[in-house]
């Protein structure tokens, strides 16, 4: 059996300035940070690569700096590191991410099991878990808690509603997580050498072989600008703030929405 | 402009709220745009849907008579689109919507833009709009090709009252689609107590707090206001990173998208991620003692006092009505 993470590296949101006036977005100055979401994806691949005895790769698709969380992921326990990148690749949407990671899985030859955040800090667009399953023809087990090998295959929970659904998959399945998963626990000092030792293969589109027409993101942002705002409601008129309390009571009571 | 289709959710038989708020938006915009609104529906029985998708706006629904499972109905869409050509194709953004939404454009190499928070018909075409940098700026977003596809959150658009006199054209289509493709499946639900007090999406009534309530002795006084009329308790982000509640109650854009029938606000400024997260509830009530807040933009009842007045207020009087 053969395991995948699939990490991503984000910026720290509070650090991005917007300039209301000007609706500039600067990015200069925002650290970086693994997103959560893959974190927990990490924790649950690294328990599966441990329950299976499987070797579990680390895959990220971003520049130079993102060796970091690929890094953090073998400290964590993986042991192969593969990182994506490519000029051709910049700002591409989930449609061409979802084929240059399809490409570098295939050329892998493919995996039983592939687990992702269910939906990034910053894009939030949750699309590539199941792009990825329907573009591989695997299964998908989308935004669950927990996960765990069974002997059909994979057995996970996800939160819906008033409760948890217990759902089932057969490999080969991606399964996308949430940060209900839980963080990686730090890493030992066997996980930090590895880290520093670890050899990151770095894949790029003379390697991948997609084409131009296969790059070509389909969605494309025309403009960014401020919501506008909405007129005031009525002000309930009341000397202090017990007395609007007790008409606020009596107002919701008339309108019979309590 | 070729048609809008809504790709209809089924539970029991009966159509998701999101995919009627969506279908009276997709009739909205295909009479501006002068093309038709249809609906597809799957499931073991359509009956029920194709009345209400034709009550909300649809003039033709595509009928799909079998059990809906994620990966086969995401073949069922990709064929269906190919046979008729779609213009734009938008789905509620549920569990199983977001899933399907994503496997659909792989399938179809078709364009989408999720977790949209409208849609607009242009001179120059379909335009997405969904919010980024945590909501402080739109994004305006255009597609390449056809069909677009778009992704609502339930809430986003208000529910119509339906025409129960409207009838639409019924087409049976049965695709062929492998038996292989049903990879996963459900085996059961375990309700959770927990899970279930923060269910708000489906709440009647929120009460929720922000940073204002100030203290989580003070935050927990919504408990009680939310049990005497029997609502349940949301809260901003900021009061959930104070760790007053757990992230299940967040509303907002990094949280969950709301429509009661009620929202009663207590100490939130009302920042643009947490309104676009409750805006289209029925009624709202904002209590806050800056006037300038932004929360009272969208509030229908605006009470400018101090909440540790007011809410301890609101609970004499109600317990004095309950007895």
């Amino acid at each position: 059996m053969k395991i995948l993470v699939l990490i991503k590296e984000v910026p720290v949101v509070n650090d991005i300035k917007i300039d209301r006036e000007t609706l500039t977005v600067d990015r200069s100055g925002a650290g970086k940070m693994s997103d959560p979401a893959g974190l927990s994806a990490v924790n649950c691949a690294v328990a599966f690569a441990k329950a299976a005895g499987a070797p579990l790769t680390a895959m990220s698709m971003g520049p130079d700096s993102c060796e970091g969380i690929l890094r953090d992921a073998a400290a964590y326990g993986a042991g192969e590191l593969v990182r994506i990148t490519d000029d051709a690749y910049a700002g591409a949407d989930s449609l061409v991410t979802a084929r240059v990671l399809k490409a570098a899985i295939d050329r892998a030859g493919g995996y039983d099991i592939i687990f992702c955040g269910a939906s990034s800090i910053d894009g939030a667009t949750g699309q590539i878990g199941p792009k990825l399953a329907a573009m591989l023809g695997a299964g998908i087990l989308s935004h669950v808690s927990s996960a765990s090998l069974t002997e059909e295959g994979v057995e996970a929970e996800r939160k819906t509603g008033k409760g948890y659904e217990t759902l089932s998959g057969k490999i080969p399945v991606v399964i996308s997580v949430t940060t209900d998963a839980g963080r990686p626990a730090a890493p030992s000092l066997k996980g930090k050498t590895a880290a520093k030792k670890a050899v990151v293969t770095v894949l790029d589109n003379s390697i991948l072989g997609l084409s131009e027409e296969e790059l070509a993101s389909r969605s494309k942002v025309v403009s960014l600008y401020p919501p506008k705002a909405e007129a005031k409601g009525a002000v309930l008129e009341a000397a202090d703030g017990a007395e609007a309390g007790v008409k606020l009571v009596d107002l919701l009571t008339e309108k019979h929405y309590i | 402009m070729n048609n809008i289709w809504v790709i209809f959710e089924l539970t029991e038989g009966k159509p998701s709220r999101a995919s009627l708020e969506i279908m009276g938006k997709a009739a909205a915009l295909a009479s501006e745009a002068g093309c038709a609104a249809e609906a597809v529906v799957i499931g073991e029985d359509t009956g029920i849907a194709a009345e209400q998708a034709a009550a909300y706006g649809a003039s033709k629904v595509y009928a799909v008579d079998r059990a809906s499972v994620l990966e086969r109905d995401s073949i069922v869409v990709e064929k269906l689109s190919g046979k008729y050509a779609p213009g734009v194709i938008l789905i509620g953004s549920t569990a199983y919507g977001r899933d399907l939404a994503a496997a659909v454009s792989a399938r179809l190499g078709a364009g989408i833009a999720s977790e949209c928070t409208d849609i607009e018909c242009r001179e120059d075409g379909v335009h997405f709009i969904r919010p980024s940098y945590d909501g402080l700026l739109n994004t305006d977003i255009v597609i390449e090709g056809e069909p677009k596809i778009g992704t609502f959150r339930r809430g986003i658009f208000k529910l119509g009252e339906p025409d129960t006199a409207a009838s639409a054209e019924i087409v049976k289509e049965d695709p062929d689609v492998p038996d292989s493709v049903m990879l996963t499946s459900l085996l059961g639900f375990t309700p959770d107590d927990d899970v279930a007090k923060a269910d708000i999406e489906n709440a009647d009534i929120i009460i929720a707090g922000g940073n204002g309530m100030g203290s989580q002795e003070s935050f927990d006084r919504l408990y009680e206001l939310a049990r005497l009329v029997g609502g349940s308790v949301g809260a901003s982000r900021i009061a959930v990173n104070n760790g007053w509640i757990s992230h299940d109650h967040q509303i907002g854009i990094t949280g969950k998208t709301v429509t009661p029938k009620l929202y009663i606000s207590f100490g939130i400024s009302g920042a643009v991620p947490h309104v676009n997260g409750m805006k289209n509830s029925e009624y709202i009530v904002a209590v806050n003692t800056d006037p300038d807040a932004p929360i009272f933009k969208v509030a229908n009842q605006c009470v400018v006092k101090d909440l540790n007045e007011v809410l301890p207020a609101m609970i004499e009087k109600l317990k004095e009505i309950k007895g």
